[in-house]
């Protein structure tokens, strides 16, 4: 509809049909007034009238009909004439009745035309028989006319009485049967009015329904598949709609700028799953909410064991009091940034991760969650333990190098100090190595290091340091020792242990060992110092003949 | 409204003559007028009352079903006296009386003679007549109807 391009049409439509109808209903309510008016109009200028001048006329009639009697009675003239004079009026009553009653289609108006010739053909009789009868002075002389007369005035007065009374019924009925036609035409009214009231209703609610409404629902259920994340189309209809059209295509075309210039959440879902470290979202219960892919290839565990699982189950720390502290500063709202820690696996292994983690807010300050980031360490951490062995240990032998061999000595020397008990330091070396080294070549020269660090390292126990300081020095520090004695006999297991020969590809060799040995004293406070005493009694021992331990005693320094 | 006193007061009228018969306080009836009928006419009596009735016209046939032809007679000697032993009214209140009857077209009334001869005549012509003479003008040619009360 063409017309009903804005809202204020449509309302007006809406108000148009209404008060068409309320002007139908006045129009209706005027036509039935009108019908009524003329209805009693007409009683008022047709029936009263008649009433009346039936009344006067049948009175007249009456006062005549006494005037003859008295007239022939007494034999007065005068009465005669004066019943006579009465004629004019009563002829006059009689053609005004016929006039009103020519109005009316029903019996009455033949039967007053008839009673008015009826009485103008007796007065023609009366005015002369009577007058004559007077003249007379016998009323019995003209016997019979004077009783036809009378018989014929007798029937018309019966007339005027019946036409009377005719009237008189007639205005009861026309008043009867108008307030039939009242009563008739107010049901008439009040089922129109019904009526009308129902189609209005409908018509005002078809066309609300249609013009507001239903357009009205199409926006709603537009913004709503909007919020929904579903692409909404173009509002279809002509371009010159109405508002609510309008309101349609700039929400419409608004949906189209917030695609543009908004991230969608397709693009935020393809970055973080994306990403190359783990995100562990967590909910405020420390359960997990939902992860990101990476974090399913680091753990390698399903989508659907990881949510709702524990984190505590997924987490651990070296450091047991860390770990139990670190949620409950996590969700008061501590951050935590680069902690090292451990993720458990699906096999159980723990994978190093840098672990850092915040808690999450909605708008209105209620806690929503943490989430958590976990950066995959692993081969960092062995790139770093590969260093830190390489820093301190014999990458042949596995044993402590010269680095690390001083710091225990350090650390051993402080204890000793501090508990008051002795520990011994050997320094070995291996006697006749070089020619071995030619004959069997470097490698064979690296295997038989390692055997003799095997054999070494058998020798004592695990608490003492076995250490590599030189291509074939050797030193044992023994952390605690009774007595000297307790040091001789590890240097004479040491020499035992040798006695077996070495194989190398197969083939038999002896090594022997030179062993200077410094038992610790209160007066021994320099490492440095310690090691060259037992450097001394090493070579010492080379110059008795090797293959040999020697003490470096106190006196010697 | 003068014919419905009329009616009333000639029921009054009768009632009166019921109750004055019924006294016997009747007098010598028939002293100054006879009732005369044709000899043809089988009837034996009227009572005061049906004689009242006749010439009021109320009463218009005999038993046999015959109109009764009454005639009045106004001879001065007995018209009076008939009118106030029979009608118990005047001559003149009579007169009114069938005046206003012949305009009222209720009737024609009974027509009227001067003299007892007249009256002799018309019932002599008349089979079904009924009139009044006085006693001494009675003749054999007509029949005296006595009035019984």
């Amino acid at each position: 509809m063409r017309f009903l391009r804005n809202i204020r049409s449509k309302i007006w439509a809406c108000v148009s049909v209404a008060l068409l109808s309320y002007l139908v209903a006045t129009l209706a309510t005027t036509w039935v007034n009108n019908q009524t008016k003329a209805s009693i109009s007409h009683i008022e200028k047709t029936d009263l009238p008649l009433s009346s001048n039936g009344i006067r006329v049948q009175a007249l009639f009456k006062a005549q009909s006494d005037d003859y009697e008295n007239g022939l009675l007494t034999g007065e003239e005068g009465e005669v004439v004066q019943a006579n004079g009465r004629h004019e009026e009563i002829a006059a009553l009689l053609d005004e009745l016929v006039r009103l009653a020519s109005r009316r289609h029903n019996d009455l108006y033949p039967r007053i035309l008839a009673l008015r010739d009826d009485y103008n053909d007796y007065f023609v009789m009366a005015s002369q028989y009577y007058l004559e009868a007077v003249h007379q002075g016998d009323i019995f002389a003209a016997r019979r006319e004077v009783l036809q007369l009378g018989k014929l005035r007798a029937r018309l007065d019966a007339d005027f009485r019946t036409v009377v009374k005719s009237l008189q019924e007639m205005i009861v009925t026309d008043l009867t049967n108008n307030n039939e036609r009242i009563d008739r035409y107010t049901r008439l009214l009040q089922v129109l009015f019904v009526l009308f009231l129902v189609l209005t209703t409908m018509v005002i609610n078809w066309l609300a329904n249609k013009e507001i409404i239903a357009p009205l629902a199409s926006v709603k259920k537009m913004i709503l598949d909007f919020s929904r994340g579903r692409t909404v189309d173009k509002p279809a209809g002509s371009p010159d709609g109405d508002e609510i059209h309008d309101l349609a295509v700039s929400f419409w075309q608004m949906t189209r700028e917030l695609q543009h210039i908004t991230v969608s959440r397709d693009y935020v879902d393809n970055i973080i799953n994306n990403m190359s470290d783990s995100l562990i979202i967590l909910n405020p219960d420390l359960t997990i909410q939902t992860v990101n892919h990476a974090t399913l290839r680091l753990l390698r565990l399903s989508e659907e064991e990881l949510e709702g699982a524990a984190f505590s189950a997924l987490f651990s720390h070296p450091d047991e009091a860390v770990a139990s502290s670190l949620f409950q500063g996590l969700l008061e709202g501590k951050a935590v940034i680069n902690l090292e820690a451990f993720y458990v696996d699906a096999d159980k292994r723990a994978i190093p991760v840098l672990f850092s983690a915040s808690a999450l807010y909605l708008p209105d300050g209620t806690l929503q969650g943490i989430s958590c980031l976990g950066h995959d360490i692993s081969e960092l951490k062995e790139q770093r333990d590969q260093l830190e062995f390489l820093a301190n240990f014999d990458k042949l032998t596995g044993l402590p190098n010269r680095n690390l061999f001083f710091d225990r000595l350090q650390v051993t020397m402080k204890e000793a100090r501090r508990y008051g008990h002795l520990f011994a330091l050997f320094y070995l070396d291996l006697d006749h190595f070089k020619p071995l080294n030619d004959k069997h070549g470097h490698e064979g020269g690296d295997l038989a290091l390692q055997e003799v660090a095997r054999r070494l390292t058998a020798t004592v126990r695990e608490s003492d340091t076995v250490s590599r300081v030189g291509g074939d020095e050797f030193t044992i520090l023994l952390s605690r020792v009774r007595h000297a004695s307790d040091a001789m006999k590890v240097a004479t297991k040491i020499l035992e242990a040798f006695d077996k020969p070495f194989f190398i590809h197969d083939d038999e060799c002896v090594i022997g060992v030179s062993i200077g040995i410094c038992l610790s004293s209160p007066e021994l406070t320099s490492a440095d110092v310690l090691v060259k005493n037992a450097d001394t009694a090493m070579y010492a021992a080379k110059a008795e003949g090797r293959n040999r331990f020697i003490f470096s005693l106190p006196d010697q320094n | 409204m003068m014919h419905f006193l009329g009616r009333k007061y000639l029921g009054g009228l009768l009632v009166l003559l019921g109750l004055m018969a019924a006294a016997g306080t009747q007098a010598a009836a028939g002293d100054s007028f006879v009732l005369v009928a044709n000899h043809n006419n089988q009837v034996e009596s009227l009572s005061r009352k049906d004689v009242a009735l006749i010439f009021l016209s109320r009463k218009r046939s005999w038993s046999s079903g015959k109109n009764i032809a009454v005639v009045i007679n106004e001879n001065p000697k007995i018209y009076s006296d008939f009118t106030y032993d029979i009608l118990k009214r005047s001559p003149r209140q009579y007169l009114f009386f069938r005046k206003k009857m012949l305009f009222r077209g209720q009737g024609m009334p009974p027509p009227s003679v001067q003299t007892d001869q007249e009256v002799i005549n018309f019932i002599t012509a008349h089979c079904n007549g009924l009139g009044y003479v006085s006693p001494q003008a009675l003749t054999p040619e007509v029949r005296a109807i006595p009035i019984v009360d």
